[in-house]
C-alpha cells in the first residue's frame, strides 16, 4: 500500500506539469464552433411553495467543460440534478420549461428516464461505491442493462478503469470491497462506474469537496482527458477548481443564473458586479 | 417382628411361594405336591407413644395339585375370575394345571412337555403359560391345549433360570444361567421379540422380581448379587453385590419404597430411594420400543389410564412439532412480510407509507389468544371448505395479478399516468379482489370436477392422506399473522436506512426501481432484514396460544402440511395442570423449557454471528 502511494504520488508529480501545459494550450486555441448538447429554456422549478430555478436559459456546449459556481443554496446543484432527472426522486416537486438533450425535451410525458440516465452519467460529491468489489462496482451499470457475456465485462471494466487512471492501482485486487479504497480512489471508481454505461454527458456533483489536494488534483487530471469525449457540467465551490478545469462557467445566485460566460472571461472581466463581488470574495 | 405360620403336615415343607399380581393373593407349593393358597393382611394399632402393625394370616384354600404327592419345583399362582395353579414336580416333564372356577369346581389337566422346565410364569388372564428350559429355549404354552410355539431366549444351552412378567404383563423379562438379562415382548404378527436388553450379571439370574407401581424389577444372581432396573430406560439403577450367602427371597415394599431380602444370613431390608427411573437420555432423545409397538418409535405420550401405563416422554417429537410449526409460518411470513417491506419502503408514495407502517405494526399488538381462537375456531373449519380456493389464490393471484400490473404497463401514458409516483397500490386493491375472486370460481369448478366436491376425502382415497382440521395451512397462516408485523417493521425500517447515495448512484447509471430494488437495496439490508426473520423465527418458537388453539396438539412426526402437530411451548400448556409437582412430567416440562430456551438461544447466536458479518460486509456505507 505504501509503495504504491508513494508510486502514485510520485507520477503525479511528474505528470502534473504537463496536464496543466496541456489544459492552458487547449484554451488558447481558437475553438470550432461546438454543437449545442445541452438547452435549457425558461425552467422553473419549485420545491412545493419554494421557487427554487427562476427562468433559466442556458446553453451547454459538446465535449467541454462548463462549471456552475455560486454561494450554497444557489440552485446550482439542483440545477444540475435536472439534467438526468433525479429531482423526480424528491417529492412535491414541480418543473415547467424545456431541457433538451440533442434537441429532444427529456421531460416530455413520453421520455424515458431510465435511457436518459443511461446517457447521462452522474459524480456524486460524497464517493458513493456499492459495497461490492472494485470489479463489480464498475461492472454494475452493465449488469443491469443485461450485459452476460463475461469477455466484455471484463473488457469494459478494465477500459473504464484506465480511462479513470485507476487501472494500474487496483489491478490486482479487483475482486476485493472497495471500501478498501481511499477516498480519492472511491471517487475514480466512481468515475469508472459511471463511464462504463458509455454516457454522453457526464454531470458532477462538487466531485473533489470530501478530497484531498493531492486526489483533487488527480480528478482534475482525469475531468481535462474526459473531456475529449464527454461533455461534462461540474457544480463546484471551488472557484480555483472552476478557474482550472472549466471552459465556460455559469454564476448561479439565489436561483437565478446572473452570468454564463467563457471561463476566462468571468475570472477576469465579469459583465455582472455581483460576479465580481462572489469571484474576489465580497460575499459567499 | 413377629413370624406366621402356614400349617403344614408332618415334613411336609414349603418348597416354592408364588405371588398373584392382580390381588396380592400368594399360594404356597409344598414337597408334597400340595398348593396353600393364603393371605396376608395388616392391622394397625396406635398407643400413646408408637404404632404397632400386626400382621393377620389368612389360610385359604388347599388343592392337591400332584396328586402323586410329589414335591413341587415350579408353581405359578392366578387369581380373578378363576385361580388357576401351574405346577411342575420334581424330575417331571408335565404340566399340572388346576383351575377353580368362583363356584368351586375344580378343572383339572396335564400337558406333557419334551423336557423338563426350569422357568415357569403364567400371565394374569391365565391364557397362556410360558416355559423356560435348560436349553435356553422358551415354549408358548397356550392353556387351551393348542399347540405352542418355542423361541430361543437365552444362549443355546444355556438355560432359562428366571421368568417374569412385568406390571401390565406385556415385557417378560428372562433371566438366563449366564447372568443375561433381557426383556421380550409379543409384536405384532412377528410374536415374541426381544426388546430389552440389560446386560449381564456375573453370576446366574435366580429371581426377578417386577415391582407393583411401574417398569422398575430386581434380578438376583446366585452370587448373592442383584441389580434394579427399570424396563423403558433399559438402565441398571442400582445394584449391590456384598452379599455372601445366596439370596433366597427378594421382594418389593408394597410402595416400591424399599426392598425386603432374605439369606442365609437372615431379613435384610433396603431403603429404596427411586426417583424417576423412567427418565434417561434415551428416553428423552432416541427411539424406543415401548410395550405393544411394532417398531422403536420416538413418541410423546406423558400418561395413561391405568396403573400399568408406561410413560413415553421423548422430546423429539414436540422439537420436530415445534420446527414444523416455525417452518410453516415462515413459509408464509417471510415472503409476505419482506416483499411487502420492499415494496412500502422502496416503490410505495411516502404517504401511503405513514399509513401502511403503523397499520401493520399495530397487527403486532393483536393478542395470540385471539388469532388463536379465530384461527381455530373460524379458519380450520373454512379452510376444510375452501382448500382448493385457498390453494388455487397462493398459487395464482400472484401470476393474475402480475399479467394486470404488465397490463397496466402497456396502457398508454395519459390514462396511467394519474397513478404514478407510488399511487399504483390504489389500483391493486381491485387486482387483488379480481385475482381472489377467479381463484374462488375456479376453485369451486376444479373442486366438484376433479375431486368430486370433497378434497379431504379424495386425498384420503387417491392418496392416503390424512386431512386434519387443524393442520400445518392454518398454522402457517395464523403464525404468519402473529409474526409478519415485526419482521415487516424491522425490515422496512433496515430497508428504508440503506443511504440514499446508494439508490441514488444505482438509479444515476439507468438502472430500474426494481434493478435498485434488488440489486443495491437488499443486499445493503440484507443485515437488518436478517435479524428481522430471526426475530420473527424466535417469536414463531417460543408462540403457545395460537399453537396450543389451532394445532389440534397431535405429537406426531410428520412433515405433511394437513396434519397438525404438538409444540415445546404448547406441551407445556397442555400438560403442566396435570403433572404432579416434582414428578417425572413436571421436569420433562421443565427440560422441554429448557430445550425451548436452548433452540431459541442457539438460533439467535447463529443469526447475530451471521448479522456480524453482513454488517461488517455492508459496514461504512
Amino acid at each position: 500500500m505504501g509503495d504504491k502511494d508513494t508510486i502514485s504520488i510520485r507520477t503525479k508529480i511528474d505528470a502534473s506539469p504537463d496536464t496543466t501545459g496541456d489544459g492552458m494550450n487547449h484554451s488558447t486555441v481558437p475553438v470550432t464552433p461546438k454543437r449545442i448538447k445541452i438547452e435549457t429554456r425558461g425552467v422553473n422549478m419549485y420545491y412545493g411553495s419554494h421557487h427554487a430555478l427562476k427562468n433559466i436559459h442556458l446553453d451547454i456546449f459538446e465535449k467541454e467543460v462548463t462549471a456552475l459556481i455560486g454561494p450554497s443554496g444557489c440552485g446550482k446543484s439542483t440545477y444540475l440534478r435536472l439534467f438526468n432527472r433525479m429531482n423526480d426522486l424528491i417529492e412535491n416537486v414541480r418543473i415547467d420549461g424545456a431541457i433538451n438533450i440533442d434537441g429532444k425535451n427529456i421531460y416530455d410525458k413520453d421520455a424515458d428516464v431510465v435511457a436518459l440516465r443511461k446517457s447521462v452519467g452522474m459524480i456524486f460529491q460524497k464517493s458513493n461505491p456499492f459495497p461490492k468489489s472494485i470489479y463489480d462496482n464498475v461492472a454494475y451499470g452493465l449488469r443491469v442493462n443485461g450485459e452476460k457475456s463475461k469477455s466484455k465485462v471484463d473488457e469494459v471494466v478494465e477500459r473504464c478503469l484506465r480511462k479513470a487512471a485507476l487501472w494500474d492501482e487496483v489491478k490486482d485486487r479487483l475482486k476485493t470491497s472497495a471500501y478498501g479504497m481511499s477516498g480519492g480512489q472511491q471517487q475514480r471508481l466512481c468515475i469508472a462506474r459511471a463511464l462504463a454505461v458509455d454516457p454522453d454527458i457526464i454531470l458532477m456533483d462538487e466531485p473533489c469537496s470530501a478530497l484531498d489536494p493531492i486526489a483533487t488534483q488527480k480528478i482534475e487530471d482525469l475531468i481535462e482527458e474526459l473531456k475529449h469525449d464527454y461533455t461534462i457540467v461540474i457544480v463546484t465551490h471551488n472557484m480555483q477548481q472552476a478557474a482550472r478545469v472549466s471552459d465556460k462557467t455559469a454564476f448561479m445566485w439565489l436561483g437565478e443564473l446572473i452570468e454564463f460566460s467563457e471561463t476566462k472571461k468571468i475570472f477576469t472581466s465579469p459583465s455582472q458586479k455581483m460576479t465580481e463581488d462572489y469571484i474576489t470574495g465580497r460575499f459567499g | 417382628m413377629r413370624s406366621l405360620e402356614i400349617p403344614l403336615e408332618n415334613d411336609e415343607q414349603i418348597s416354592i411361594v408364588s405371588p398373584s399380581l392382580s390381588s396380592k393373593n400368594f399360594a404356597a407349593g409344598t414337597t408334597r405336591g400340595r398348593v396353600i393358597e393364603f393371605s396376608l393382611q395388616f392391622k394397625a394399632e396406635d398407643s400413646d407413644e408408637r404404632r404397632t402393625v400386626i400382621p393377620i394370616l389368612n389360610i385359604g384354600k388347599t388343592t392337591q395339585l400332584d396328586s402323586a404327592g410329589r414335591r413341587l419345583k415350579l408353581m405359578r399362582y392366578g387369581t380373578g375370575e378363576r385361580t388357576v395353579m401351574v405346577g411342575i414336580a420334581e424330575g417331571s416333564n408335565e404340566l399340572l394345571i388346576a383351575g377353580r372356577e368362583e363356584d368351586g369346581e375344580v378343572v383339572r389337566m396335564r400337558i406333557g412337555l419334551e423336557d423338563e422346565p426350569t422357568a415357569l410364569v403364567i400371565n394374569d388372564f391365565k391364557s397362556e403359560l410360558m416355559a423356560g428350559f435348560e436349553d435356553g429355549s422358551l415354549r408358548v404354552v397356550p392353556l387351551s391345549g393348542e399347540a405352542g410355539v418355542s423361541v430361543q431366549v437365552a444362549p443355546r444351552g444355556t438355560s432359562v433360570t428366571a421368568l417374569e412378567y412385568l406390571i401390565g404383563e406385556v415385557t417378560l423379562i428372562v433371566g438366563d444361567a449366564q447372568g443375561n438379562i433381557s426383556g421380550w415382548m409379543n409384536v405384532r404378527n412377528r410374536g415374541l421379540q426381544k426388546t430389552r436388553d440389560f446386560g449381564r450379571r456375573n453370576k446366574a439370574i435366580i429371581q426377578v422380581v417386577p415391582s407393583w407401581r411401574n417398569k422398575c424389577f430386581v434380578a438376583a444372581d446366585a452370587g448373592g448379587g442383584f441389580g434394579l432396573y427399570h424396563s423403558t430406560s433399559e438402565r441398571l439403577l442400582s445394584e449391590s453385590s456384598d452379599s455372601t450367602s445366596v439370596i433366597t427371597h427378594l421382594s418389593f415394599a408394597p410402595k416400591a419404597d424399599g426392598l425386603v431380602l432374605s439369606d442365609a444370613a437372615g431379613i435384610k431390608t433396603f431403603h429404596l430411594i427411586n426417583d424417576h427411573p423412567e427418565v434417561s437420555w434415551g428416553t428423552l432423545f432416541s427411539k424406543i420400543w415401548y410395550e405393544s409397538y411394532d417398531k422403536p418409535e420416538y413418541t410423546w405420550q406423558s400418561s395413561g389410564g391405568t396403573d400399568d401405563f408406561e410413560p413415553k416422554l421423548s422430546m423429539i417429537p414436540l422439537i420436530f412439532g415445534t420446527i414444523k410449526a416455525t417452518l410453516y409460518a415462515m413459509l408464509f411470513a417471510i415472503p409476505m412480510a419482506v416483499l411487502g417491506a420492499l415494496y412500502t419502503s422502496q416503490f410505495a408514495h411516502p404517504r401511503i407509507r405513514t399509513i401502511i407502517k403503523p397499520t401493520v405494526e399495530i397487527m403486532a399488538a393483536l393478542p395470540s389468544v385471539v388469532i388463536g381462537f379465530i384461527a381455530g375456531l373460524w379458519l380450520a373449519p373454512l379452510l376444510r371448505d375452501v382448500l382448493v380456493e385457498f390453494v388455487l389464490v397462493l398459487l395464482l393471484s400472484p401470476l393474475i395479478i402480475i399479467l394486470l400490473v404488465w397490463l397496466f404497463n402497456k396502457l398508454p401514458t395519459n390514462i396511467t399516468s394519474p397513478f404514478r409516483h407510488g399511487y399504483e397500490v390504489v389500483l391493486m386493491i381491485p387486482a387483488v379482489i379480481l385475482a381472489v375472486g377467479l381463484c374462488y370460481l375456479l376453485g369451486n369448478w376444479i373442486e366438484t370436477a376433479v375431486f368430486n366436491g370433497d378434497v379431504p376425502h379424495w386425498l384420503y382415497t387417491a392418496f392416503d392422506i390424512r386431512y386434519d382440521q387443524r393442520n400445518s395451512i392454518v398454522i402457517g397462516v395464523a403464525m404468519a399473522f402473529a409474526t409478519m408485523p415485526i419482521i415487516f417493521t424491522i425490515t422496512e425500517d433496515s430497508l428504508s436506512s440503506v443511504p440514499v447515495h446508494l439508490t441514488s448512484a444505482s438509479l444515476a447509471l439507468g438502472a430500474s426501481r426494481w434493478q435498485t430494488a434488488v440489486k443495491v437495496v437488499l443486499p445493503a439490508a440484507s443485515a437488518g432484514i436478517f435479524s428481522a426473520i430471526m426475530i420473527g423465527l424466535g417469536r414463531a418458537v417460543g408462540e403457545t396460544m395460537i399453537v396450543l388453539m389451532a394445532t389440534g396438539n397431535t405429537p406426531i412426526m410428520d412433515w405433511s402440511i394437513f396434519n397438525g402437530m404438538r409444540t415445546l411451548s404448547a406441551n407445556i400448556a397442555v400438560e403442566i395442570p396435570e403433572a404432579p409437582q416434582g414428578g417425572s412430567l413436571y421436569r420433562t416440562l421443565f427440560l422441554s423449557g429448557l430445550i425451548l430456551f436452548i433452540m431459541t438461544f442457539f438460533v439467535n447466536t447463529v443469526a447475530e454471528l451471521i448479522r456480524q458479518r453482513l454488517r461488517k460486509k455492508y459496514a461504512s456505507m
